[in-house]
């Protein structure tokens, strides 16, 4: 498995279309995408929307991720890194920022490889 | 020698601090102190800092809670002073987190430091705020002239000083009031005075420290 980390805007999905030369259909989308569809999937972008969506689902989102490797342990992951802000004031942002933030610790753990992207630029960190 | 750790909230940041701080204990044969810079108030305090707590249990860290005036705890004469001398004196000492200090240095006004806590105390920022409420009159220079003074006084006593600071400047300034803004530049400029302070400054992301300023002492 790969993560891919990096602020929104960075150029995090690109950079996974180049290098693991992909094709944007190959790609599931956190925000919208179904079960199965991560799946089929390649790769899976906005990390931390479909956490969102697991949260709002009174799901573990460490328990779905682990689900979802075994049925397809070579996925690359694509996150938003969502906690380099001012902490808010809704509680419920906080709890999503402090679960995605450790279920991405221990995907970072999990990793063979974690990349890093800014500007456009991947840095491999693991 | 002092090790700054950054990161943003959920990073691991704490964790890895923790066992650098831990690791330069067990070298040296040194003691090692866990002080405490969060306000246990509310119940977001208290669940974060248990978690805290268990993260140490059993790394034989000794607590001390100080929520301001880090220079007056170092230097000062009271009975609480003389004993953090003598528990730091040579000590690994972990500070966390300057987001919590300068938080409390800001705002807090009601601290334990004396006289001259809370540059902007809640009574005199509720009246700025009718006044002036585009234009904090916050002294940010004077905030971090004090912390920066605790920061030296730390690091004059203990042998090794870890600091955990956070990222919270990735979201900008513009969408939020006047106050979190100063506090934002005040923190961010902090971390730019302590990153020079710094023998080495590491970023966690995920767990995975990134070092942005290297120790040379240890570079091969």
């Amino acid at each position: 498995m790969k993560f891919v980390t990096g602020g929104c805007y960075q150029g995090k999905q690109q950079w996974v279309l180049t290098h693991e030369k992909l094709l944007q259909s190959q790609i599931a989308d956190g925000a919208v995408c179904s079960a199965k569809e991560i799946k089929d999937a390649k790769a899976l972008d906005h990390f931390h929307l479909l956490v969102q969506r697991w949260m709002l689902a009174d799901k573990n989102p460490s328990e779905e991720i682990e689900s979802v490797l075994r049925s397809n342990p070579g996925l690359i992951i694509i996150t938003d890194e969502i906690g380099g802000g001012i902490v808010p004031m809704d509680p419920k942002e906080r709890e999503w920022r402090e679960v995605h933030g450790r279920v991405c610790c221990q995907l970072a753990e999990r990793a063979d490889c974690v990349i890093r992207v800014i500007a456009g630029i991947g840095q491999r960190i693991k | 020698m002092i090790l700054l750790v950054t990161g943003g909230s959920a990073s691991g940041k704490s964790e890895y601090a923790e066992n650098r701080a831990l690791q330069m204990a067990k070298e040296g044969k040194r003691p090692l102190i866990y002080l405490a810079a969060m306000m246990p108030f509310g119940k977001d305090a208290e669940k974060r800092i248990e978690r805290h707590r268990q993260l140490r249990a059993g790394k034989g860290f000794e607590t001390v809670e100080r929520y301001t005036a880090v220079e007056a705890l170092c230097r000062g004469d009271g009975p609480d002073s003389e004993a953090f001398r003598n528990q730091a004196k040579g000590a690994v000492v972990m500070l966390e987190c300057m987001s919590n200090l300068t938080a409390n240095e800001m705002f807090s006004g009601s601290g334990n430091s004396g006289d001259n806590t809370g540059a902007y105390s809640r009574g005199q920022a509720d009246r700025a705020q009718n006044e002036e409420e585009q234009h904090p009159t916050i002294d940010i220079r004077k905030v971090q002239d004090r912390i920066m003074k605790g920061i030296d006084a730390l690091a004059e006593m203990a042998e090794h000083l870890v600091i955990v600071s956070i990222n919270v400047f990735d979201e900008g300034v513009q969408q939020y009031d006047p106050w979190t803004g100063a506090y934002i530049q005040c923190l961010g400029e902090l971390n730019q005075m302590l990153t020079e302070r710094a023998d080495e400054a590491v970023e966690v992301i995920y767990s995975i420290p990134v070092a942005y300023k290297e120790d040379v002492r240890c570079s091969h």
